[in-house]
């Protein structure tokens, strides 16, 4: 009953508008996308995608964890069609949920990239520190991974938790690819979980960087670079002992109501201008082999970057999980 | 009275057998699970206790429960604190702009908490512009993340509810017995000590037992601002929404506990106030005080710098929402650019805020009237026992009904995760006792015999109501409607476990903004709440009788 009054004044409008713009639209129909994208970036994206192919884009916004949750509980009668920009390593443990698609330009998609089962790469995510300038000198900035364990950092580095954001969970997985996944890794692991002040998402961890709550957080370099772009008082820092660089993903949920619409978005998120948007605006680094980092971004050749193993980061996923889990209460 | 037995007996009867069914339905079997699910283990199902041993005994819940009980007890003594104060200074002082002090504590009290958390947020943040300016001053503040925020938060939240009924209270102490106080030579401070306040007790424990229970319950506040200071409720939280690992076993048991810390504090303000319910006779009203000199400079200074401060969030909130932004940073200057935001993000949310909070509205009011009649008029051992289960809500915080909803209605025979009605319908069970409540206590001002008159004229019981009752109930009837709209507009704790992307609200959106760091976005959409709140307030001031007492 409510959900038809929400759904019923954007409905009409919008099938209204795309009617009188394109003259075909009303077959279009909708499209039903699972995101664990910031409210802005799907600001900025949802209403271009509309405009250019009359599809209605139904968005759902969760954290990762929730979206994957989600799916496996609608397993039996899926209600969502795209899964967009979650963690790949999300992505390939339930691999099973998700239907292979190859685009259209597939080709022009960096091989490097292409490491998902049944997933498709849809941006280069790596994982940085943000630092507050104002608050730091630089020669106080963690320059390693080691270095956020340091004394003086106790109670000042932001992060999201673990269990609860897929970035997060890939900065441990990135501690433990570069330092070994035993009790050295975990050696490592330890007084830099002591030092962080944890919060629910990771999107709020440069919020906290740059309002001076926080002098050091961990995320991903295009949540750090919004508040570079938007002039706040932050610098970004890549870990001298190694990033992982790896994508982030888009795949076609199996069973999708509008697979055909799906398909599409698939297509236009992989698409060269949408691609370059990603890169001009948002920050983040391209898939596509055509389309060049933003220009303020060093080049991923200019620091260290680590293999990403995503079969061994999805299958130990609940172990690490749990540890971490017994790290923190036990801190 | 010769009425027709069995028509009267029809239309209240089935109003008690669809109120025992709500009431089961939505409260109890939600709850059941619940408590049920506390005693299972996650995996094989047993019956276990080891998620009690669990939550009570390892340090890490130990420390949430420890931190409810400060921050429950904390923000229970900062309302105490500041609505004690203001309600004496009101009551027995000619002061001047007492209907401003009265509307801005009211506003304060409808507003959401976490506004007040997030203006705080820029106000005495790290480069917030209040911390700035103390510190120039010389004053450095600790900081607001963390249980000292958290109760500064809730302070200024919930001391309207002490505030309003204990100048209830107040206004009704007989002038007789603090005059023959004096009489005995207790004046000034002695005086009040050992004859007004005991005298105001019941209110003011009553205004505490609120504060405390709600600062137990909430779930904005101690998430925005907690950081790593754990409470029960965003424990509860975490555990269920937890990726991987989410354990509802655990959930559950943190949420009985959270209930059970709630019923001992009812239980312990009822043994407190068992023995002082002072029958006033109210013979001669107590004598307001004219002010002079310092003493006037005083009384006002402490009255408009409580509401002053309390009201600022609100300030804060529209001022920032004008603010230019650049991406989450804001920027110099004035503009709209978070209006636009707002409704380019297709207004969903505002949307779907209004249609929920009015469905809900019109299930409480109406079923609230029905019953709040059974219980004023046709008491008995069935009206007794609905009237108890009524309390049920009061002591439930959102986040645990709304786990409970998830887990009774996410699959055959009822489906009802994902939609906006389940959204309506815990935003309906939680708000139901108020309107019950309100009903009886308007049905109390209306004398029965007019009705009874009605129907000796030949009306039917039915038509009696309709036509006799409901009408002399429509002015209180509206009042309390305006406010269940105000808290169902304002729900988070419950929907953010129960909204999906497409019924998602504005409290969820604005909370999920500010966890975001899109502090822009926030303050437009809390804009709007606040706006939408001020009218419905505006509203209730106009069409009830006695005013403040709506809100409490």
């Amino acid at each position: 009953m409510t959900r038809r009054i929400s759904l019923r004044g954007a409905a009409l409008g919008l099938a209204l508008a795309v009617a009188a713009a394109s003259g075909n639209a009303l077959a279009a129909g909708k499209v039903v996308l699972y995101t664990a994208h910031n409210q802005s970036i799907i600001d900025a994206l949802v209403p271009r995608f509309e405009a250019e192919t009359g599809i209605e884009a139904e968005v759902i916004k969760a954290g990762s964890g929730d979206i994957i949750n989600r799916v496996l509980a609608e397993r039996d009668n899926p209600r969502g069609d795209v899964i967009w920009s979650i963690g790949g390593e999300q992505l390939e443990a339930q691999s099973g949920l998700l239907e292979p698609y190859r685009p259209t330009e597939a080709d022009k998609i960096d091989p490097v990239f292409m490491v998902g089962t049944n997933w498709l790469p849809y941006t280069a995510i790596v994982n940085v520190f943000v630092v507050n300038k104002e608050k730091l000198d630089p020669s106080q900035y963690p320059r390693t991974w080691k270095d956020l364990g340091r004394p003086d950092l106790k109670g000042k580095i932001s992060s999201a938790r673990a269990d609860k954001s897929g970035s997060s969970y890939m900065q441990l997985a990135n501690v433990l690819t570069v330092y070994g996944d035993g009790d050295d890794g975990w050696a490592v692991y330890r007084p830099i979980l002591g030092n962080f002040v944890l919060s629910g998402s990771s999107s709020a961890v440069s919020r906290f960087v740059n309002d001076g709550e926080a002098l050091v957080g961990v995320t991903l370099e295009d949540n750090a670079y919004k508040y570079v772009q938007g002039g706040g008082p932050v610098e970004i820092v890549y870990p001298a002992d190694g990033t992982v660089a790896a994508p982030d993903g888009i795949a076609l949920i199996k069973g999708a109501p509008n697979a055909d619409n799906a398909r599409r978005f698939i297509d236009w998120a992989l698409s060269k201008p949408t691609q370059e948007f990603l890169v001009a605006e948002m920050g983040r680094r391209p898939v596509r082999s055509d389309v060049k980092a933003s220009g303020d971004l060093p080049p991923v050749s200019s620091f260290k970057v680590v293999r990403y193993d995503f079969g061994w980061a999805a299958s130990n996923k609940g172990a690490f999980v749990k540890r971490w889990q017994e790290l923190l209460m036990t801190q | 009275m010769t009425v027709p037995r069995v028509a009267r007996l029809d239309l209240w009867r089935g109003v008690l057998l669809l109120a025992f069914a709500v009431v089961g339905l939505l409260l109890v079997y939600p709850l059941y699970n619940i408590f049920a699910a506390s005693f299972l283990d996650n995996e094989t199902g047993a019956l276990t206790l080891a998620n009690y041993r669990r939550v009570l005994g390892h340090p890490y819940y130990q420390t949430a429960i420890v931190n409810s009980l400060v921050i429950g007890l904390g923000g229970m003594v900062a309302a105490v604190a500041l609505g004690v104060p203001l309600a004496y200074c009101v009551a027995r002082h000619k002061v001047r702009g007492r209907a401003v002090i009265t509307t801005l504590a009211i506003l304060s009290l409808v507003s959401p908490p976490f506004i007040g958390a997030y203006a705080w947020i820029t106000m005495l943040g790290s480069n917030g512009w209040l911390r700035g300016f103390l510190s120039d001053l010389g004053l450095e503040l600790p900081s607001i993340y963390g249980p000292l925020g958290i109760l500064l938060v809730f302070g200024l939240k919930f001391y309207p509810f002490v505030f309003l009924l204990t100048v209830g209270a107040l206004n009704l102490v007989n002038a007789s017995l603090e005059e023959a106080a004096e009489n005995l030579g207790a004046t000034g401070w002695r005086k009040l000590r050992m004859v007004t306040l005991p005298l105001v007790l019941p209110a003011v424990s009553a205004g505490a037992l609120l504060a405390f229970v709600l600062s137990l319950a909430d779930f904005g506040t101690p998430s925005i601002l907690g950081r790593g200071y754990r409470v029960l409720s965003t424990t509860a939280y975490n555990l269920y929404t937890s990726e991987i690992g989410g354990n509802p076993g655990l959930a559950s048991t943190a949420s009985i506990v959270l209930i059970a810390i709630s019923l001992v504090a009812v239980a312990a303000q009822k043994r407190l106030v068992a023995r002082r319910e002072y029958a006033s006779a109210l013979t001669r009203r107590p004598a307001v005080r004219s002010l002079e000199g310092v003493r006037s400079w005083v009384v006002h200074g402490l009255c408009y710098l409580i509401v002053g401060v309390s009201s600022l969030p609100s300030v804060v909130v529209v001022y920032n929402s004008f603010r230019n932004t650049s991406g989450p940073v804001f920027k110099p200057g004035l503009g709209l650019d978070s209006y636009r935001k707002v409704i380019s993000d297709v207004p969903d949310a505002i949307v779907n805020s209004f249609a929920f909070s009015s469905a809900a509205v019109v299930l409480v009011v109406g079923l609230g009237t029905l019953i709040g009649y059974v219980l004023a008029r046709r008491p008995g051992i069935a009206a007794g026992a609905l009237d108890a289960l009524l309390m049920i809500p009061y002591v439930v915080p959102g986040v645990v009904l709304g786990l409970g909803f998830v887990v009774s209605f996410n699959g055959p025979p009822i489906e009802l995760v994902g939609t906006g009605a389940i959204i309506v319908l815990v935003i309906f069970i939680r708000r139901l006792p108020y309107s019950v409540r309100s009903s009886v206590s308007i049905l109390r001002q209306i004398r029965a015999s007019l009705e009874e008159a009605a129907i000796n004229l030949g009306a039917s019981p039915s038509r009696a109501f309709v036509k006799v009752t409901l009408p002399l109930m429509l002015p209180g009837v509206l009042a309390g409607a305006m406010m269940a709209f105000v808290t169902a507009i304002n729900e988070l704790s419950s929907s953010i476990i129960l909204y999906v992307g497409g019924t998602v609200t504005m409290p969820v959106r604005i909370y999920l903004a500010v966890l975001d760091g899109e502090f822009g976005t926030a303050a437009a959409l809390s804009t709007v709440l606040l706006v939408t709140t001020g009218v419905a307030v505006a509203i209730v001031l106009r069409v009830s009788e006695s005013r403040e007492g709506s809100f409490v």
